[in-house]
This record gives C-alpha cells, sequence and structure tokens, in this order.
C-alpha cells in the first residue's frame, strides 16, 4: 500500500470516529397519575382535574392529540367528617392546540374552605387505582401600611417606597396585588389599574415589574412606580379634574404549604449560565403526583394623601 | 497537656545518638537557584542514598566515615559525582547545584538512576512537572486542571468544565492548595480554566487517595501546587498572550534570596464562546500572584523564609438590569519558616489566611440573590526528625479559625441564612520505617481534637501505607486510611455547569463526612525507561453531606446525608526518555451514591477511561504533543412517559385548575442510563527559538482534531443533543528576556 492509500485509510477512519453515536433517552412507558387542584378560600366553586402520563413517538410531547385527563373517577374530598363529592364535568380548556375545547373535570359548589382546616381528598380511578392526599387551608393574615395614607410620605421616604406588611410563618407562599379605584366623569362605572413595584428603564425600553409570588412577608411599591400609574389615568387627557380617585387595594393570596411548595417548584429559575439536568416537582399526592393544595385572600382598602391626589389634577371625593 | 506535647514532641530527640556521620544539604538548579525536586542523591558503593524533597532539602544518616562518593541526578539534569569526607558524629553539609542537561536525541542519561519513587512508601502519587503541565495540548492556554485529566483516576463530566472528580469521589472531596493555603475557588471563568498560571507553578503533587498523615481535611484528593521560588542568578521576565487572556512575570534575585510575581488579565471573553455553545459571557478575570524568599546565614542559620501572596477576581457584569451579574474572588497570603536544625530535625511552619467571596446579583431577574464568604486562618507546625537508621518520625500540629457566610434564595425562594465560625485542631505523628531496603512503612494517626464541625469534633483518623520492594524494580504497595472532611459545597450535582458553588463547615444538625481508603498497587520497571503501574482501590464514604434537592421551604434542611462508595483499577504505563516521552493509562471504576434508600450511580461514574498522551522533543526547538482520551458514556436519567404539568403562570387568573398544562417528562430511575462514549484526541505542535536575548516560544494547539461528536447532555423537551466542545485551534506566544 502506497503512503497515500494509508493517508486516505486514516483520513476516513477519523472521520469515522468523528460521528455521533445514536442513543436512546427514552425508556419503557410508565402510566402514572395526577391530581391537580387549588381549592379556593374565597368561592363556593372548587375544581379538580385527574390526569394521566401518556406518551408520544419521537421526543416532542405537542404532538399528543390524545386528552391526557381522566374522566369517570370517583372524587371526594373531607372536611371535619363531612364528605364532598364533586361530579363529573367538562371545563373549558385554556390551550386548544393539540386537545379539544373542553377538558373533564371535577366539580363542586358547596365547598368554602376555612382557614386552618384539614381537607382529606380521595380519588378512585376507573381502573381502581386509589390517590389520597391531604392539606391543611391557611390562615388569614392582617395587613399593616408603612403610612396611613399612599402619598403621604412621597417626598419625606428616605426609600422613596411604599410598603406594606403582614405576619406570617414562611412555609407560606404570598402573592400580592395593588390595584387603584376610579371613576371618570365621561363614562359610567368603577375603573381599576394594578400598580406595579417598580418601573425600570432597560436598553432604554421601559420594562413594567408586578409582584411575583414569594415567601416575603412584606411588598414595597417605588413612589416613581404608583406615580406613573397614577398619571396613566389621564393618558392623552388635558382635563385632569374629570377623574376622582376612590380608593386603592391590596389583595393577597395566600397558599398553603403544599400549593407553595409546588409552586416553588414548578417555578424555579437557576441562572443564565448554570445547565441544570433534573427537577423535582412536588408532591404530596400519594399513589400519584400533582398537588392538592388551597389558598386563602385577603384584602384591604387603602387610603390616598388628598395633597398627593391633588397634585395629579384628580378629585377625591 | 502543654507539659504532655512538649514531651511528646522531644521523645524522639532525646532517644536520639549518633554513631556515625550525616550528610545533608540542599539541591539547587545551577541557572535560576531554584531548588531541585526529587533529584536522587546516592552514595556510591553503597545502597544509602535519598530524594531530595520540596525545598531540595536532603538527608542521609547512618553513613560510614571516611572518603565517599556522592552521585547527584535527576531527569533533566547532568548527573554530578563528588567526593566528600564523612565525619564521625558530625552532620557533612553538601549543597549542590546542578546543570540542566541540553535536550537532545543523544544525551540521554538517566541510566543508573535509583529510582526514588520505588523507595517511598506512599501511594497513588502522582508528581507532575509543568512541563507535563505545557505538554497537555491547550484549551486556549495551558492548564493545570485540565493536565489533570490524563491522569488515571480522573474523570470529568465535559470539556465545558475544569472540575474533576477523583476515583469516584465528589468535585468538593478535592482540595487545591498553594503553598500550603487551601484555594477555595481554582477556576476562572465559569469553572472553565484554573486561578493558577502555569508560569508560578514548579510542580504538582497529586494525593489521589491512601494520603499519610501530614494531609487532611479531603476524602479524595490533595492538590498540593508547589511554585517556582524565582530565579536567585539574574533577572528575568516573560510576557505572554493567547486568544484569551495577557500575562507576564518578573523574577530575579534580592539579597538573601530571590522574587517571583506573575500577573495574568483577560482581554478577549468571545475566546470560549465554543466552550459555551456559543453563548456569550462578558467575564472579566485577573490574577495575581508574587513569592519572596529569603535565607541569610547572619540573620537564621539553615533557616529559608517565604512570603506569598495570591489574588484572583472574577466577574460577569452585563451592565443590563435583566441579568444577572456575577463576582468571584480570591486572596491568599501565607508565610513559610522552613527550618534545617542542628540535629537531624527539620520544620516547617506556616501561617496562612486565605479568604473567598462570591456572589451572584439579581438585579431585576428572576434569579435569586447568593453570596458566599470564606475566610481561613491556619497555622501548621511540622517537625521531621530522622534516625540514624534512615527511619524518621514525623509530628505536627494544624491549627485553622474557619468563618464562612452564606447568604442564599434557592431556586425555589427558600432562604438559607448560615453564619457558622469553628475551630479544626488537628495533631498528628506518624513514623517512616525506612530503615529496610525491601520493605518500607508509614504509619501514623491524625486526630481531630477540636473540629470546627460541631457534631464530630473528636476524629481518629489511622493511615498506614506499606511498600515492599523484593527487587529493586519491583514494588508492592498497600495503603489504608481513615479520612474526614467538614467543609461541603452547596452544590446539585445535577447541574451540569454550576457557576455557584458555595463552601459552608458541615452544619450542626449533620455529622462530617468520613471515608475509609482500602488501595493496593504494584510498580514495575519493565526497562529503565518504562514503568507499568496498577492500582486498585476501594473508597467506602459515610455521612456524604449532600444538598436537599427536596427544599421547597426556608424551613427545610439545606443539606442530607448518604453514603456513597467507589471501587475499581488503574493501570498505567510510563516510557520516557528526555526527548520523547508516551504515556497510557486504563481505568476501571464503579460509584455509587446512597441517599433516601435508593442507591444510584452519581453524574460523574465513568465505568472505562483511556488515556494516551505522546510527547516529542525533535529537531531545533520543536515540540509536538498529542492526547487521546475515551471514557465510556456518563450516566443520566431517562424519559418514561410525559405528563402535562399544571403551572401557575397567572395565579389571579379565574379558575385555578385550569391554569395552563405544559409539556413535561416523567423521570426514569436515576441515572440508570448512560450517555454514548467519549473520545477526543488533541494535538500541538510548538517551537522554541531565541532572537537576541529573548527566547520565544510558539504554540499552535488543535483541540477535538477529528471534530468528535461528544454529547453534553440532550436537551429532553426536544431530544436535541446538545455537543462539547467541538474542533478548535488556538495559538499562544511567550517571550522571556
Amino acid at each position: 500500500m502506497n503512503k497515500y492509500g494509508m493517508i486516505f485509510i486514516v483520513v476516513i477512519s477519523l472521520l469515522n470516529l468523528s460521528c455521533d453515536e445514536e442513543f436512546a433517552p427514552k425508556l419503557p412507558f410508565e402510566e402514572k397519575y395526577f391530581v391537580y387542584t387549588s381549592l379556593k378560600g374565597d368561592s363556593t366553586k372548587q375544581i379538580i382535574v385527574v390526569a394521566k402520563s401518556y406518551d408520544v413517538s419521537g421526543f416532542n410531547p405537542q404532538n399528543n392529540t390524545t386528552s391526557p385527563e381522566i374522566a369517570g373517577c370517583f372524587v371526594e374530598v373531607t372536611r371535619a367528617g363531612v364528605k364532598y363529592i364533586f361530579r363529573d364535568t367538562l371545563i373549558d380548556r385554556p390551550d386548544t392546540s393539540r386537545y379539544g375545547k373542553k377538558m373533564p373535570a371535577y366539580v363542586s359548589t358547596e365547598l368554602i374552605p376555612r382557614e386552618n382546616e384539614i381537607l382529606d381528598l380521595n380519588v378512585a380511578l376507573p381502573n381502581g387505582k386509589v390517590l389520597t392526599a391531604k392539606t391543611a387551608v391557611p390562615p388569614q393574615v392582617f395587613i399593616e401600611k408603612s403610612v396611613f395614607a399612599i402619598g403621604y410620605d412621597r417626598v419625606t421616604s428616605l426609600s422613596q417606597r411604599y410598603a406594606l406588611q403582614w405576619r406570617t410563618q414562611a412555609i407560606y407562599l404570598y402573592v400580592p396585588k395593588l390595584e387603584i379605584f376610579y371613576t371618570r366623569d365621561d363614562m359610567p362605572g368603577i375603573f381599576r389599574i394594578e400598580v406595579p413595584t417598580d418601573y425600570l428603564t432597560i436598553n432604554k425600553k421601559q420594562q413594567i415589574v408586578y409582584p411575583q409570588p414569594n415567601s416575603n412577608s412584606w411588598i414595597s411599591f417605588d413612589y416613581r412606580a404608583i406615580d406613573s400609574t397614577m398619571a396613566k389615568i389621564s393618558e392623552g387627557y388635558d382635563y385632569k379634574a374629570m377623574f376622582r380617585i376612590l380608593r386603592a387595594e391590596v389583595r393577597l393570596l395566600i397558599y398553603d404549604t403544599n400549593l407553595a411548595k409546588y409552586y416553588s417548584s414548578v417555578n424555579g429559575y437557576l441562572d443564565a449560565y448554570s445547565v441544570r439536568l433534573d427537577e423535582n416537582v412536588f408532591t404530596n399526592v400519594n399513589g400519584g403526583l400533582g398537588v392538592f393544595g388551597t389558598y386563602m385572600m385577603t384584602k384591604e382598602s387603602l387610603l390616598f394623601d388628598l395633597d398627593y391626589v391633588d397634585s395629579f389634577g384628580y378629585r377625591v371625593r | 497537656m502543654s507539659r504532655f506535647l512538649l514531651v511528646f514532641i522531644s521523645l524522639p530527640f532525646l532517644l536520639f545518638s549518633q554513631s556515625t556521620g550525616t550528610l545533608r544539604g540542599f539541591i539547587t538548579d545551577s541557572t535560576n537557584g531554584g531548588s531541585v525536586i526529587s533529584a536522587n542523591i546516592l552514595l556510591l558503593g553503597t545502597k544509602q542514598g535519598a530524594a531530595s524533597d520540596l525545598q531540595g532539602y536532603y538527608f542521609i544518616p547512618g553513613i560510614k566515615t571516611g572518603k565517599q562518593i556522592v552521585r547527584i541526578s535527576n531527569i533533566g539534569y547532568v548527573t554530578r559525582e563528588i567526593e566528600v569526607r564523612v565525619v564521625k558524629n558530625t552532620i557533612t553539609q553538601l549543597n549542590v547545584a546542578l546543570v540542566p542537561a541540553s535536550i537532545t536525541l543523544d544525551e540521554v542519561s538517566i541510566t543508573g538512576q535509583r529510582r526514588p519513587d520505588m523507595n517511598d512508601p506512599s501511594i497513588s502519587i502522582e508528581q507532575i512537572p509543568l512541563q507535563q503541565i505545557k505538554s497537555v495540548p491547550a484549551g486556549i492556554e495551558a492548564d493545570m486542571l485540565r493536565a489533570l485529566k490524563v491522569s488515571p483516576g480522573v474523570t470529568s463530566t465535559g470539556d465545558i468544565t475544569a472540575r474533576y472528580y477523583v476515583r469516584g469521589g465528589g468535585s468538593d472531596q478535592n482540595a487545591v492548595v498553594i503553598n500550603g493555603t487551601v484555594l477555595y475557588n481554582p477556576f476562572h471563568a465559569l469553572g472553565l480554566f484554573s486561578v493558577v498560571d502555569p508560569e508560578m507553578i514548579k510542580m504538582l503533587e497529586f494525593y489521589k487517595g491512601g494520603f499519610t498523615s501530614e494531609y487532611g481535611g479531603r476524602l479524595s484528593s490533595i492538590l498540593n501546587v508547589v511554585t517556582r521560588d524565582g530565579n536567585k542568578n539574574r533577572f528575568m521576565g516573560t510576557a505572554a498572550a493567547s486568544t484569551m487572556s495577557g500575562k507576564m512575570s518578573f523574577e530575579g534575585p534580592i539579597p538573601g534570596g530571590s522574587f517571583l510575581f506573575t500577573g495574568r488579565k483577560s482581554y478577549r471573553p468571545e475566546a470560549v464562546q465554543k466552550f459555551l455553545n456559543n453563548r456569550s459571557a462578558p467575564f472579566e478575570f485577573y490574577d495575581i500572584s508574587f513569592k519572596l524568599n529569603y535565607s541569610n546565614p547572619n540573620f537564621y542559620e539553615n533557616g529559608w523564609f517565604t512570603v506569598h501572596g495570591f489574588f484572583s477576581d472574577d466577574k460577569i457584569e452585563n451592565n443590563n438590569p435583566a441579568k444577572e451579574d456575577y463576582y468571584f474572588s480570591n486572596a491568599n497570603y501565607g508565610l513559610n519558616w522552613y527550618q534545617v536544625w542542628a540535629s537531624p530535625l527539620y520544620s516547617n511552619m506556616t501561617f496562612t489566611y486565605s479568604t473567598f467571596e462570591g456572589e451572584v446579583v439579581p438585579n431585576k431577574t428572576s434569579s435569586k440573590p447568593r453570596k458566599n464568604i470564606i475566610a481561613d486562618f491556619t497555622s501548621n507546625w511540622d517537625f521531621t526528625y530522622i534516625f540514624d537508621s534512615r527511619d524518621e518520625i514525623w509530628t505536627g500540629f494544624h491549627n485553622k479559625i474557619l468563618t464562612t457566610e452564606l447568604y442564599l434564595t434557592n431556586l425555589f425562594g427558600s432562604k438559607t441564612d448560615m453564619k457558622q465560625r469553628g475551630l479544626d485542631m488537628i495533631g498528628y505523628v506518624k513514623y517512616k520505617l525506612l530503615r529496610f531496603e525491601t520493605f518500607k512503612l508509614d504509619g501514623g494517626i491524625r486526630l481531630n481534637l477540636v473540629s470546627a464541625s460541631e457534631k464530630k469534633p473528636f476524629v481518629l483518623e489511622p493511615r498506614l501505607n506499606i511498600t515492599y520492594n523484593p527487587i529493586p524494580i519491583l514494588a508492592f504497595r498497600l495503603g489504608i486510611g481513615r479520612f474526614s472532611q467538614n467543609l461541603t459545597t452547596l452544590s446539585n450535582e445535577e447541574e451540569l455547569i454550576s457557576i455557584f458553588e458555595p463552601w459552608v463547615v458541615v452544619p450542626d444538625y449533620l455529622k462530617p463526612a468520613e471515608a475509609t481508603h482500602f488501595i493496593g498497587g504494584i510498580d514495575y520497571y519493565l526497562t529503565e525507561f518504562l514503568k507499568l503501574s496498577v492500582e486498585g482501590y476501594y473508597k467506602d464514604i459515610d455521612n456524604l453531606v449532600d444538598i436537599n434537592e427536596l427544599k421547597y421551604t426556608s424551613l427545610d434542611p439545606d443539606f442530607v446525608q448518604a453514603d456513597g462508595r467507589s471501587y475499581g483499577v488503574d493501570f498505567a504505563f510510563d516510557f520516557f526518555l528526555q526527548s520523547v516521552f508516551f504515556k497510557g493509562s486504563y481505568s476501571l471504576s464503579y460509584s455509587y451514591k446512597k441517599k433516601d434508600g435508593v442507591e444510584y450511580h452519581p453524574r460523574y461514574d465513568t465505568r472505562h477511561a483511556v488515556n494516551l498522551q505522546f510527547g516529542w522533543i525533535f529537531w531545533d526547538g520543536w515540540q509536538f504533543n498529542a492526547v487521546w482520551r475515551f471514557s465510556s458514556g456518563l450516566p443520566f436519567t431517562g424519559i418514561a412517559g410525559y405528563y402535562d404539568k399544571w403551572n401557575i403562570p397567572d395565579p389571579w387568573g379565574q379558575w385555578y385548575a385550569q391554569g395552563q398544562y405544559d409539556p413535561s417528562f416523567l423521570y426514569g430511575a436515576r441515572n440508570a442510563q448512560r450517555l454514548p462514549s467519549y473520545h477526543r484526541l488533541d494535538i500541538s505542535l510548538s517551537k522554541s527559538f531565541k532572537i537576541f536575548f529573548a527566547k520565544i516560544d510558539l504554540d499552535v494547539s488543535l483541540l477535538n482534531v477529528y471534530d468528535r461528536k461528544n454529547i453534553f447532555y440532550f436537551v429532553r423537551d426536544t431530544g436535541e443533543r446538545v455537543d462539547m466542545l467541538p474542533f478548535i485551534p488556538s495559538a499562544s506566544v511567550r517571550i522571556e528576556i
């Protein structure tokens, strides 16, 4: 063999080595069952969804077009010895890109969770499998204000922020929302606008930051964000006095421990550079996966400082 | 207590009596005055001899009085023979300067070497000189941690990171020690490179297990970075540039000693984009080191003082509130006092202060704020006494005042505030039985009198290493030891690239990790130039401190306890001439971790690994190096199906259970599957030449020559594979004046 033949063999060998190898990251399919619910402390209408895992050819789960929700289950929630049977129903599906417009679910219109109660869930699947779960309804909280009226310390506040806080235990997750209620003379009804915590300027573009669920027992709003929201109410109108500010209202969702853990586990964010392989999604469902949780809502009306409102040209009364 | 310690230290000296003569001294390099490590000092016509230590010091007791011929040899130096007169009951000082051999094919002269490594009762130790680090084709720059990866028993989870795993142990079970100071963050630029500039390195001592009583604090390995002293004969400087950074060094004599200063700074972060799958990371880093040596008989006879410092800083500043910023810095200071006393006693006293600070500033992203601060003040007092019989007794006291602070919110929003301060007080004593030609023993105990970890303040660590040489070219070795570690990192092994791995003292509610090593091995010189080695090991780890992957609230513990074990065998051959070397190894290993009652293979478990390394110095300053590495596939967790995961994108939505359902995947058994195997060929060609008074080194490296598609991980959502480094050329230039 001449030297060109040798070089040819070496090059072909190296090219062969460079090829990527096929491998199969998929295992034999396992059927598992899921329960999802968050019972609302401020409503009588409660919904529970029961679903199962599925498989697709290839790696794109978007190719699955068979609805994974399971109908025909026996679903029951027990509170202090009283059983609430959930009935089969169809609810609107938020995303209809893969499945139909309706999705099977279970509904009750009689159960209102009360603070600090223990609730038990029992789900019997049509194939005889049983899923159970237990959760404790979170308590209501009392919201305290940094000053009695929004805008009272607009000039004097060192932090330039309006703050709210509440007594807490760390195992809960809180979702605050601050809204301003107002009327306008040219239209009937009461209008509302949500107040962000911050207005940021990033790459010369304004970005609005709204409160996110977290375990902090406080929230603060940059006065510049409140100013901007107040100004936005009359944006495009010269006659400011046609707007009348009624009040502000803060609402606070309090997730129970199980819902808080579940939310945290599906909404975790690492950083821009780390690469993580697995995630550990929380579950409190025995015999399956998913979450059985509850939440409560607290709301509190907040006053505005008259001079502060007046500085925008709005009326108060 | 203090009286007891005094008697304890003095006992061997009180028992000491001399009836023969003794020879001792320092072996240095004639060109720069630096110490020559592992030089072979042999008394011709006898079987007596010694090897120089890290300071170039040697000591040969029990020598027959009268005229003796001493042969001093070392690879890369011209062998010298010196006549010396040994006087009864007297210590004769013989300092020798070795002249470096010019490296040509005709001047291979290591015949007659006494193979000091065969006589030492240590096991699983590898000495890696600077030349060997530079002989590994550079991934942009020569790097000591990347050079470790060709060592048998060392594995990695990818090209992207310089993080390494030794014989089945986790990455935080390895210590990097520079001049006696622990370096807590040895990585630059997201873990891509070591912070230690090769320009400051003289040699690496790499203990892969079974380390003797003077070493501790880690379960798996100790990497001891021995730095250069600086030229004692003339001033000189170097300047070098790669596609990523520029660096310089300056060294020279000072009255009674020498100094060395090195500095490196990044200037082109785009150079590493291919390491990050073409993601840009606007990182900047620098590192600075200095070392001053001073030895003056008028000030302190036979005393040698060293003051050294090392500083490194890394940052990623995006200048964009929508992105996180990162800051990492090391600062180490130290003072060493090496003293050869009038009796056959020498001591090494070290005072070091080492700090690390790392911080992630989330700005206005959804990332979480994280901060870690470490302050470590260490004082080590080590004494070695050498008997006439050549036996040695070593003793020492190591004290460490350690403060760790950790403030973070994990990705689930749970907060951790840990501030711990602890004191480690460690005493050790060991006896090296060296009197027999065919049997050597190093046995001792290391005692944690007070531990920074509160759960187990008193830890006893017995160590025993034995070497049996039935013939001079064959050594059977055995090592058994107990090791403990009370510092750990809060890292998740499922994070293939983890930018923030904070160190903390093991919290009070957990026991510190402990490991037992059992190692057996054989070294055999098939010829003068070819050494074969085989080592088998079993490592059992109790109370492994592992991150709590199920921490969803601040009330959940940050750590949980796990167990681990690993075993395997490393085969290696080492062919070495002055102008050519060829090294190879094969490792078979198994490692397991047991957590919550489930045993699984950790991410770095590599069943088979092959390393081949070739170096050839040829024709007028040209050098060719090649490294080929193969490892069987790393474990991963397979997909057992899919499900629609309920997300809560809008907590204020009308009906919670309707929310948003996004497809997700079901995991199979943890790490039960294997990725495809990994292999890669790297080559480099370098040329050294002189222009007037400057020596110039040019280097061109080609990484992944045949562009092997080595999988790093696959994206489960899409099945898309993400590969490691493609074919990458790089070049560097170094000028020495």
